[in-house]
């Protein structure tokens, strides 16, 4: 069945592996990446990430170095690009947890080929996102008070602030992530110690496959500790969003005092981070050979929750704005308008067209169902998101209670670099997954198959 | 009966049929029985006979000590190790403590669900008698084995071997410790 | 395709229920309609309370049927038709607003031009706040909802005649700009009736907290009409215990959605402590509200957190009963907190009209809906997904 009937369009739902492949096939065609040598444009699209994650390196050694001064910070606007990428970089991290969490409760069985590939992106986007805060301490060698450690000052964190949370949060999120990671990657890397020819390979995944034999008492606690995880991961992951909305919506700042925030900003997360795994899919399944198994259907879904998502900021947005009018209170008015046509007008409405006008496009199955136009949108969407978070710290920072201190802000070159490198961490990261890793849940694809229903065969 | 002998061990090429294998075989009286597959199998534990995993009351527990261990931090550092005061807000604002007792809460159930799962499966174990078997390295990808152990007590190495390959079992091999 | 249950509702449920419903239905309008002499301010604002619980119930529902229908839900479609009937009250809701409008001048104090004329704020917000834009959004809010509820119902009940499969893409693609239409209604409707009730506050969240409010209450709801039918010998086979589970994991799922919504809002504005939005909370909490506020702490997260958490309460219809009950009770009480202090301002008073308005409208409410219910099938016999939906299993 090589050609794509709709699921719109029909009663019957879309198969989920393509070409009719058997268990077998689907071990080899995933675990082939992992055994053959690195393709050449895997080498050259390393070289390049591995010279961006160098890049952020220099820049933030030369941070420590000379200190937070080599930023564009000023005395109005005290949070810049540092923030901005924070909680950019945690968004897109939100995407993974939400797939391979929350779409399992909801017995989303389309997740289980992309859960792998967006639970690894998870992971990356949260180390580079705990970058951000760790340096912008200033005294970066200093950071170890953030965390409740005794110490010979007998001094200790204040836990009625939100910046606290955030610690605690965010290492929370990038710890169960890992283990959930982790998890689902035992039976995968026992298939791929017991395919390995060579002994250093047999040796080295053997030892993270724990000893993975696949025993039935092993599966059932297995499904259930997956399961239990899943319930966890989902409150975890509306929770680390909102509380870095915390950081924002705790102050009295206009603009970033309103309630709605929490919710606003998982919305958000969610919306980037399936962006992210759209652009990164769209590329992968191409030089990988995987679309048999990350279908168009797949790509749809995804397309989908993305509109969904884009629609429910938007609706943020609207609700911001009108309670800002609502209120009566002119300086909420005055912060929302002077985002609209303020200095920083250009970044409001980037914002504004990448996240709640090109997303709407996805309206139309065409566009849902078409890469180049998805992949033009998903980065879009990235851009938007970026610049939402841009709107929200700076340009309510730069104006606010006191005329007299108003200021602009543009990031140095040092941010700027920053910025770039992370994105070179963040690739460099995902390409050795890509190489080392298996990067569709093997297993989890092949119990969704039909062949692996114990009533296959049977009439019903 | 060989003292070094653990268990017959019989391939099965579908879910399906090992499904079938494995009630043919309690049927018959067997009970020291485990299967080895790929993938979970829907249906095999009530097949097999055992019972529901106790791991959810590892997990609550875990949970619950990490609510009251980020509750009695905080208050205890906020009220009396070291008092800051700051926002005008009370040195006991359990408001502001919600945030982190959910998340050790959450850092503290995950922990109990991983590590509660590796300990009910005696894993890690990174050897095993099976692994010396020549057609196991299967399981990973596409084979179904069931596996009758030697503790069993209608076991015998040549009946159980027999028998094994008569319910649809294929490449049926003595597994030695 | 066999089906063992009949899809027909005769008997006691079908002829006699609905007249006890209409009698007490009947009954505490009257009654109420008595308070009202005593007392009119009090009357209006337990009615709105009332109205407002069987509001966010059936609003819950048109959210239930609109997104089984967007995501094309194959488990929930025995269940569906209990819904679908639910929305089907929106005429009925209709009716129990025209009460309302004769006491908007004792609920709204925007509505009183000296009032305004005299606050700054007030005038700020006339653009919005003013009587003649406020009738207009009354009328849209309803013609929205029963226009979508029809089209929902009459798709669903054409197709148990013909077995049309084209009907469920087409509900398919009504549901996904009715998710659109039933966001914008729920959040200006709670903030025109409920959130002006204190014109001068204001919370970006509000119409999420009435939204999250609404769908705890329909899931319990659903569970309990089908478990009232269970009762009765009607679908016993149809919607199964595995059904009820997933039912349970999604008004458990949604409850926490509600604690979590109302923690949010409720932290945000205590944290940043500006007046502006401080005095609602402090207003809500004098005297004895406290206590109600508690309660809502203890009865609408703590403990349903801890008691429901277990597959097997879900699982067990009785457990699941009380569940259900339960949170139907302390939607009701999340209401009366929300709506009550308005009028009852130092602390709870209690006055019988809180209890007859609500059993007026639901005896009205519950008779009109079975009567409904004996003219269609109970589940949706020619659904394309219902051998789907029947051989579901939970794990």
């Amino acid at each position: 069945m090589s050609e794509y009937l709709h699921p719109d369009t029909v009663i019957e739902r879309a198969p989920l592996v393509l070409n009719g492949h058997g268990f077998e096939k689907i071990t080899d065609m995933v675990c082939g990446p992992v055994e053959r040598k690195a393709p050449k444009w895997w080498q050259i699209a390393f070289l390049g990430a591995a010279s961006g994650a160098l890049l952020l390196v220099s820049m933030l050694g030369y941070l420590i170095w000379d200190g937070i001064g080599v930023w564009g910070l000023n005395n109005r606007v005290d949070w810049g690009f540092d923030i901005v990428n924070f909680v950019f970089w945690v968004g897109i991290g939100h995407a993974g947890t939400l797939i391979s969490a929350i779409l399992f409760l909801f017995r989303q069985k389309w997740r289980m080929a992309i859960n792998r590939f967006a639970e690894a992106m998870t992971i990356f986007a949260v180390i580079c996102a705990a970058i951000f805060p760790l340096m912008h301490t200033g005294r970066q060698w200093m950071d170890f008070y953030l965390f409740p450690i005794p110490n010979q000052m007998s001094m200790w964190p204040n836990f009625r602030s939100p910046l606290l949370w955030d610690v605690f949060a965010v290492s929370t999120y990038f710890t169960v992530s890992l283990l959930f990671w982790y998890v689902g990657l035992i039976p995968d890397l026992a298939t791929i110690r017991d395919r390995a020819v060579s002994k250093s390979k047999q040796f080295f995944y053997g030892i993270f496959a724990l000893g993975w034999r696949g025993a039935n008492r092993h599966w059932q606690h297995y499904e259930k500790g997956y399961l239990l995880l899943a319930a966890i991961s989902t409150p975890l992951v509306l929770s680390v969003h909102s509380i870095v909305s915390f950081d924002f919506a705790v102050a009295q700042l206009p603009g970033w005092h309103t309630t709605i925030f929490p919710p606003y900003f998982v919305a958000g997360a969610i919306f980037s981070g399936f962006a992210m795994v759209v652009t990164l899919m769209v590329i992968s399944r191409e030089v990988f050979g995987m679309k048999d198994l990350m279908t168009i259907h797949h790509l749809e879904c995804m397309n989908k929750i993305i509109l969904a998502t884009g629609t429910m900021v938007g609706y943020a947005y609207g609700m911001e704005f009108f309670m800002a009018w609502y209120s009566g209170s002119e300086y909420e008015a005055f912060a929302f308008i002077n985002r609209a046509i303020g200095p920083y007008a250009w970044a409001y409405w980037s914002m504004i067209s990448c996240n709640v006008i090109f997303p709407q496009l996805f309206w139309f199955r065409k566009i849902r169902t078409s890469i180049p136009a998805m992949f033009v949108i998903s980065i879009f969407v990235n851009i938007g998101m970026w610049f939402e978070r841009f709107v929200i710290t700076v340009i309510s920072l730069h104006r606010t209670f006191l005329p007299s201190t108003w200021a602009y802000y543009s990031p140095s070159w040092v941010e700027i670099c920053t910025l770039i490198g992370s994105f070179g961490l963040f690739l460099t990261l995902f390409l050795l997954f890509l190489k080392f890793l298996p990067m569709i849940a093997v297993a989890e694809v092949k119990a969704i198959m039909p062949e692996a229903d114990p009533h296959y065969g049977e009439a019903h | 009966m060989k003292k070094d002998v653990v268990s017959v061990l019989g391939e099965f090429t579908t879910p399906q049929t090992l499904l079938k294998a494995v009630k043919t075989a309690r049927k018959a009286g067997y009970k020291a029985m485990e299967t080895y597959t790929p993938f979970p199998v829907h249906g095999m534990d009530d097949a097999i006979g055992i019972k529901p995993s106790k791991l959810p009351w590892i997990v609550l527990i875990c949970g619950a000590v990490g609510l009251a261990s980020g509750f009695a931090l905080q208050t205890w550092v906020s009220t009396s190790a070291y008092k800051l005061t700051i926002s005008g807000k009370p040195f006991f604002s359990y408001q502001a403590f919600v945030p982190v007792m959910f998340e050790l809460m959450v850092l503290f159930a995950a922990f109990g669900t991983v590590f509660g799962m590796l300990i009910l499966n005696r894993l890690p174990r990174w050897y095993d008698a099976l692994f010396k078997t020549k057609r196991f390295h299967t399981v990973t990808s596409h084979g179904f084995f069931l596996e009758i152990q030697a503790q069993d007590h209608l076991f015998d190495i040549e009946k159980t071997a027999e028998y094994l390959s008569e319910i649809g079992g294929t490449n049926v091999e003595v597994v030695k410790a | 395709m066999k089906h063992q249950d009949s899809p027909q509702l005769a008997g006691f449920l079908a002829n006699q229920f609905p007249l006890i419903a209409f009698a007490v239905g009947t009954a505490g309008l009257a009654l109420s309609a008595i308070s009202y002499l005593v007392n009119p301010e009090r009357f209006f604002f337990s009615y709105l309370t009332a109205f407002m619980f069987f509001l966010t119930i059936t609003l819950g529902a048109l959210f239930f049927v609109t997104i089984q229908n967007l995501v094309r839900s194959g488990w929930s479609v025995v269940v569906r038709r209990i819904p679908e009937q639910m929305i089907s009250n929106f005429g009925l809701m209709a009716l129990f607003f025209i009460p309302i409008l004769f006491g908007l001048h004792t609920l709204y104090e925007w509505t009183h031009p000296a009032v305004v004329a005299g606050d700054h704020l007030l005038i700020t917000k006339s653009g919005y706040l003013n009587l003649k834009f406020f009738l207009i959004r009354v009328v849209f809010y309803f013609s929205v909802w029963i226009l979508l509820a029809r089209t929902y119902f009459t798709r669903s009940t054409t197709q148990d005649q013909t077995g049309d499969p084209t009907l469920t893409l087409k509900n398919q693609t009504t549901s996904t700009y009715g998710i659109l239409l039933f966001a914008i209604t729920i959040t200006f409707s709670a903030v025109d009736w409920v959130m002006s009730l204190t014109p001068h506050w204001f919370s970006t969240m509000f119409g999420v907290y009435i939204f999250a409010g609404s769908t705890v209450a329909s899931l319990a709801a659903i569970s309990l009409l089908a478990m009232i039918l269970r009762k009765a010998g009607y679908l016993a086979n149809t919607i199964r215990i595995d059904h009820y589970h997933d039912l349970g994991k999604l008004l458990y799922g949604f409850n926490i959605f509600w604690s979590y919504i109302a923690f949010s809002q409720y932290f945000l504005i205590w944290y940043a402590n500006i007046p502006e939005e401080t005095f609602w909370f402090t207003d809500h909490f004098r005297g004895s509200w406290n206590s109600v506020g508690i309660l809502l702490a203890v009865g609408h997260f703590g403990i349903p957190f801890l008691l429901f958490m277990s597959r097997h309460v879900k699982r067990n219809l009785v457990t699941h009963a009380m569940m259900a009950v339960w949170f139907l009770f302390i939607h009701f009480v999340d209401l009366y907190w929300i709506i009550m202090p308005n009028v009852s301002k130092a602390g709870v008073t209690f006055a019988w009209v809180d209890i007859t308005a609500l059993l007026g409208i639901g005896g009205i409410y519950i008779g009109v809906l079975f009567t409904r219910m004996k003219k269609y099938p109970l589940f949706p016999v020619k659904d394309p997904r219902l051998s789907d939906s029947m051989h579901f299993e939970n794990v």
